[in-house]
């Protein structure tokens, strides 16, 4: 009964870590905009932390360039089981306008596994909204599966 | 400090300014907001003008020949790649390229992000089989025609003269 | 063996663990949906204390490399163990304490000293530099808000000493709970109102909430103290967090509002319930909605000067004997 307790609570208290991989602010600052009076994620009990051991949900904005590669796998291998990643905009999942850049090493699948994919240059907040609402089912999968 | 907590205490007793959003539906998008790619295969020539402009390249065309002599035409749409800046859309000759105003762009598969399209380019007739008669006929026309040429030419300097 | 059974009821039950966990979350609830709704927001649930502290219980626990590992697991356990049981000598309903002493607000001094020392202990075990910067942050807090706190409990046992009510001694709580059933509760003292203000500027900063998290600045020092925990540990820290609020806001209902009572049991744990949850809105919500984290060097400031000032004119009047 108390893993069940665990499993519901997963969905419920997400806590995100944001990843900067030479973004170029944009998805950065819609992100931010979440957590504003006007889309409060905090009311699903979303809550942004400042250290991956806390995360549940990482969030990685921007193409994997050649000075946050090691930096990002670092981040990522820092977080606790269960966790999703999430990828904000097009630059993690396919480099964007960067593409075929010399100081660019993604995408992002290359390193990680992406759970949610969100598509868009900046994508609207609410379209984050969503993906950060599907991240929270596919935690709460993630988290059936472990304790199996 | 002060003004912040008098704004505080009356925010207390004010409705919040929150969205409903991932509970009802998602609200509409501004006008002329560049969303989600469409792309209408039916009216495409197949000029290439998207390709050029397109500057993070997320279109692809895939050609394929098939029996008959027709091409199948692909052109693929990858929005993970897509930065919306509408160039393509704007370069568009036929308008078969246009962007609406879906902005909910969110999967778990590299499939949700797939916007393609494919059409037949008719290969053109084939042309007819000319007779060896019809040939020594047009061979003939057209010595015919160089002769008429060479003593046009012949007459012109004595004209001048 | 009835006394063995009543004193694990006091422990497990009330006002031991279960009633300072129920109160703790409560109150944490409470302070995040007025903070959010003072900011226009809807806030989370009322119970998203609880299930965070759920949610930690399911992740993962890594331990860093460069860790102690047994102080590591220890130091979260041993803060909320002392953190109970100060809500065992707290003569919350019916002027009865749980368990009481001769001097047990020294006692409850030093074990609200001792959950903060877990933190730092815990986190210097952690091995992390961002650890070591909010372990330094926290050390400065403590010494900022142990000043005015050691004068307001001085002032408050002077008043309980001199008093005419055949008191033998003070700093126990039990007396100073009967000093207010005889003399009225002690904030209508009007020369312990300077105190009681200073106090309610004491309790944010014990307990770690908005303007003074100093040591949990997560935008700069990557949650300070708690930066390498993860999993149960940081759940139990949660917890420790939740309960201080409820503790906290117990202690100035003793200390200044005590004494009230109806007789019946129901409605004095009402009121004192009510008390703690206004409490909680005067000192953690309006400052936290109001005001931007302050600078380390601001909040030693603040309370060395305002506040320990506030607490120093407090415990001279009570001395000159206004």
């Amino acid at each position: 009964m108390f893993e069940k307790l665990i499993d519901n609570s997963m969905a419920k208290s997400p806590w995100i870590f944001h990843v900067n991989a030479g973004s170029c602010n944009g998805c950065d600052i819609e992100l931010v905009s979440v957590l504003t009076p006007r889309y409060d994620a905090e009311r699903f009990g979303f809550r942004l932390t400042g250290t991956p051991r806390q995360a549940d949900i990482v969030v990685v904005s921007g193409p994997i360039t050649l000075q946050t590669r090691d930096r990002l796998r670092r981040v990522l291998e820092q977080v606790p089981e269960p966790y999703v990643v999430v990828s904000l905009g097009s630059c993690p999942k396919s480099g964007n306008v960067f593409k075929g850049s010399y100081s660019i090493d993604g995408p992002l699948d290359k390193w990680t596994h992406v759970d949610v994919s969100v598509a868009g240059c900046t994508p609207k907040p609410e379209a984050i909204v969503a993906a950060l609402a599907k991240a929270t089912e596919i935690l709460k999968e993630k988290r059936k599966e472990m304790r199996k | 400090m002060l003004p912040y907590l008098g704004k505080a205490m009356t925010n207390l007793f004010r409705k919040p300014s929150t969205e409903k959003f991932p509970v009802g539906d998602a609200p509409q998008a501004a006008e002329r907001y560049r969303g989600r790619i469409s792309y209408n295969p039916d009216v495409c020539v197949n000029c290439g003008m998207c390709m050029r402009v397109c500057a993070p390249q997320c279109m692809h065309r895939d050609i394929e020949t098939l029996e008959n002599g027709d091409q199948k035409i692909t052109f693929t749409f990858d929005l993970t790649s897509c930065t919306f800046c509408g160039m393509c859309a704007d370069f568009c000759s036929r308008h078969s390229i246009t962007l609406t105003d879906d902005y909910m762009m969110v999967g778990t598969q590299p499939e949700d992000f797939i916007v393609t399209g494919s059409f037949i380019k008719k290969a053109p007739p084939p042309k007819p089989k000319l007779t060896p008669e019809q040939i020594a006929e047009m061979k003939a026309k057209a010595e015919a025609a160089k002769a008429a040429k060479a003593a046009a030419k012949a007459e012109e300097p004595k004209a001048d003269a | 063996m009835t006394a063995l059974l009543w004193n694990l009821f006091y422990v497990l039950i009330f006002p031991g663990l279960f009633f300072c966990i129920l109160m703790g979350i409560l109150l944490s609830g409470l302070d995040r949906i007025w903070v959010a709704r003072m900011q226009r927001r809807v806030g989370p649930p009322l119970l998203q204390g609880w299930y965070d502290f759920l949610k930690c219980c399911g992740k993962e626990t890594i331990v860093p490399r460069h860790a102690k590992k047994a102080v590591y697991f220890a130091a979260p356990v041993v803060g909320f163990a002392a953190l109970i049981t100060i809500a065992l000598f707290l003569p919350v309903v019916g002027g009865k304490p749980a368990f009481s002493g001769t001097a047990d607000l020294v006692v409850i001094l030093y074990l609200l000293t001792l959950v903060s020392v877990c933190m730092i202990v815990g986190a210097a075990a952690s091995g992390s530099p961002f650890a070591g910067v909010g372990l330094s942050r926290e050390m400065v807090a403590m010494i900022s808000y142990e000043l005015p706190f050691v004068l307001v409990i001085l002032a408050i046992s002077k008043v309980t000493l001199t008093a005419d009510s055949g008191l033998p001694m003070t700093f126990s709580l039990q007396a100073i709970w009967d000093y207010q059933t005889v003399n009225g509760p002690l904030i209508a003292h009007w020369s312990l109102i300077p105190a009681a203000i200073a106090l309610l500027f004491v309790i944010p900063c014990e307990v770690g909430m908005h303007p003074f998290d100093i040591a949990e600045a997560e935008t700069e020092i990557c949650e300070g103290t708690l930066s390498e925990y993860s999993g149960p540990p940081l759940a139990v820290f949660r917890l420790t967090h939740m309960v201080k609020m409820y503790i906290m806001t117990a202690l100035f209902y003793v200390l200044f509002l005590g004494g009230i009572s109806t007789g019946i049991v129901a409605v004095d744990v009402v009121i004192f319930i009510l008390v703690c949850v206004l409490l909680t809105f005067i000192t953690m919500s309006l400052p936290h909605a109001a005001c931007a984290r302050f600078k380390v060097e601001q909040v030693f400031q603040f309370y060395w000067t305002f506040v320990a000032g506030l607490a120093l004119i407090s415990l001279i009047l009570v001395w000159l004997g206004l």
